[in-house]
């Protein structure tokens, strides 16, 4: 990393984007002595290659113990501090198996609870270390390993169901030439700061926003996750008060300060300094998109700001960038053409939806392909989105089946290997298109959720659901304002109870995906055992169940819907009565 | 709003409300508030704003164990009394 610049802050921390005195920076010369103290401690109890869990709060410490990882010649494994909920516990547990890290840091304020976090989940042989108390002697550090391209610098866990989870294998090459074709599509200068509220655990933290801040801008600064949930005009606060040019999160971030931003917040904020604003990670709609762009705009925020990104983990991060040279790009895709795998803008007058381009390729190569063929399917048909080049990765760390499958396909007429990114769509005008999911994960808040997980803790804690199957899945959420979208709930129940005990477990069961998961339910039927479809595998089969739920095909012992989900679907009467 | 002078109740229905996209009417009181759809970050929004009117930092457990309005209200309503 850069080091010759010991005066400028490399990463800064605002605990309230209104109180910018309370912020905490490091410069870069501040950030390699930490990071080469950490390197040290590392040093001495590890060996090259060996992982590292890093679960912080948010803080500088981070940044230094990433570095402090590669500096020791180690893999970085960011994840999220343990929380409340048991679902993100027993996933972060099973992370720190799967990689099998030996030690974890973090700093003082996360140290007690990841220790009550490791003992509770039987993590005996994990040391739990602090580095913001560190004192070791930061001359004292030698590389031990000269990193090349190929060698793995983190391993990124956004993949996978609690009980199955997959890290991809970042190296330092797909670093480099993600940071390299990825951001200068848009446009970065060195003068450029990075900053958001996005986590570092997450990828477009970490590789979008922390790393080309620090190695290639003028520093990156963050601010907790939690102050913008709370307070969204403070992310928009943040950017302003530290000149932060250079921005991103997941569409829900744009809706939430479309929702939450008052008219006298926006009334205080100048934003025409913001370069590039990155809508990622989840669907993109247009109406917050181009209702950010409207609303916004009062503030000096520029419409051609607004990037829409295709990208994911297995690929680093980017793949393709609306860029920043034009506004976002909607087409009124026809909706007739749409189900059947056709992507083309509808006539005037015909039924449409609004698709956000997300530009085209900043260095891989994509192609559309049919999922079950795999012949490669041209402009305007609909397909799996398949890619290959520098920056997809090195695969699922110690997965060799799941990373043959994800990672090595090879189309009808034998060109590849390709990464089947799971991912549906089209290109149009020069533009991807992102139409949906081939997977069933329900992309909720930027977060992705395995149905099965939701699944699986509902049995955990409704007894009367135990050894039955259920189905999760999301519906509506295709920019209908009248239908937003909602999580449904299938479950087979056992055993006979009257209306009002099942409508009880109903709204229990509500209660339990609130509290353990944190998403809100729209809607959940209780089905006969049996009634929850499934292959010969014995795989649930949610989409197919789904489109019974969507057709009105289900005949539930109890139905408790969310009246305005009942109304969306166009039924008469709401389903509880019970 | 000065403690003991509002009615914490139909305050926090409008607000929920709000961030629900229902009317106060909508909103049974005394339901848990997850029957609407009160997801975790509604959850954040909601007791920020109790802390901007009120200048009460609620322990972010409440919101799930007192899902019902009544209930996060008698809280409230509580913690202003001892305030006092």
């Amino acid at each position: 990393m850069e080091t010759e610049s010991s005066t400028t802050s490399a990463v800064t921390f605002v605990p309230d984007p209104g109180r910018a005195q309370d912020s905490v920076s490091l410069t870069h010369a501040e950030l390699d002595t930490r990071a080469r103290r950490t390197a040290v401690w590392l040093a001495e109890r590890t060996e090259p290659g060996d992982r590292v869990l890093l679960l912080y709060p948010p803080g500088v410490d981070f940044a230094a113990a990433f570095f402090g990882c590669l500096y020791a010649g180690l893999v970085a494994v960011p994840g999220p501090l343990p929380g409340r909920y048991r679902h993100e516990r027993r996933r972060l547990a099973g992370i720190a198996l799967d990689a099998r890290a030996r030690v974890l840091l973090t700093d003082r304020h996360g140290l007690k609870e990841v220790e009550k976090w490791a003992a509770d989940e039987g993590l005996a042989g994990l040391v739990c270390h602090p580095t913001d108390t560190e004192d070791a002697d930061p001359d004292a550090w030698r590389p031990r390993v000269r990193p090349g391209p190929d060698t793995v610098a983190l391993l990124q866990y956004t993949s996978g169901s609690v009980g199955a989870p997959k890290g991809v294998m970042v190296r330092h090459g797909d670093l480099q030439a993600n940071l390299d074709s990825g951001w200068h599509s848009l446009d970065v200068q060195p003068s450029h700061r990075f900053g958001g509220w996005i986590p570092l655990y997450h990828d477009m933290g970490l590789i979008g926003l922390m790393l080309p801040g620090i190695l290639m801008g003028n520093g990156y600064v963050q601010m907790d996750p939690m102050t913008f949930l709370r307070r969204p005009h403070q992310w928009l606060q943040l950017l302003d008060t530290f000149d932060v040019n250079f921005t991103a999160s997941p569409d829900f971030g744009y809706e939430l300060c479309l929702r939450r931003v008052s008219d006298d917040q926006l009334a205080d904020l100048d934003l025409s300094r913001v370069h590039v604003a990155v809508n990622s990670s989840e669907p993109i709609r247009s109406r917050t998109v181009t209702g950010f762009i409207e609303r916004f705009g009062t503030a000096g925020f520029s419409s051609h700001a607004l990037a829409a990104l295709y990208g994911l983990a297995e690929s680093t991060l980017v793949v393709t960038s609306s860029g920043v040279s034009q506004p976002p790009y909607v087409v009124p895709a026809d909706v007739a053409a749409l189900e059947r795998s056709v992507l083309r803008r509808a006539a005037p007058g015909v039924p449409s939806r609004d698709l956000v381009g997300c530009g085209s390729s900043t260095g891989l190569r994509v192609r559309i392909v049919d999922p079950d063929s795999s012949e490669v399917l041209p402009v305007g048909r609909i397909g799996e989105i398949w890619v290959s080049g520098p920056s997809v990765t090195a695969g699922y760390w110690e997965q060799a089946e799941a990373t043959k499958a994800t990672f090595e396909a090879h189309t009808a007429d034998g060109q590849g290997p390709f990464l089947r990114t799971g991912d549906l769509g089209g290109l149009l005008d020069g533009h991807l298109f992102v139409t949906g999911r081939r997977k069933d994960v329900l992309v909720l808040h930027g977060r992705n959720i395995h149905p099965q997980d939701v699944e699986d803790e509902l049995r955990s804690h409704h007894e009367e659901l135990r050894g039955l199957h259920g189905a999760v899945f999301t519906v509506g959420g295709n920019g209908d304002p009248g239908f937003p979208e909602s999580v449904v709930v299938l479950h087979e129940i056992r055993g006979h109870w009257g209306p009002s005990r099942m409508g009880d477990i109903a709204s229990a069961m509500k209660l339990t995906v609130a509290r353990e998961i944190g998403v809100p339910v729209g809607g959940v039927l209780l089905l006969r055992p049996g009634a929850v479809h499934r292959t010969t595998s014995g795989k649930v089969k949610r989409s197919a169940m789904r489109a019974r739920y969507l057709s009105g095909a289900l005949e539930p012992l109890l139905a408790s819907e969310d009246p305005h989900l009942t109304a969306a679907l166009g039924r008469p009467g709401p389903a509880e009565a019970v | 709003m000065t403690p003991g002078t509002t009615d914490v109740r139909t305050w926090l229905t409008e607000r929920v409300a709000t961030y629900l996209r229902r009317t106060p009417e909508e909103i049974d009181t005394s339901l848990p508030m997850t029957d609407y759809g009160l997801d975790s970050l509604t959850a954040l929004a909601v007791s920020a704003d109790i802390e901007d009117e009120f200048g009460l930092v609620l322990p972010p457990e409440i919101t799930w164990d007192n899902p019902s309005v009544d209930g996060l209200s008698r809280i409230i309503d509580g913690l202003l009394a001892e305030a006092k």
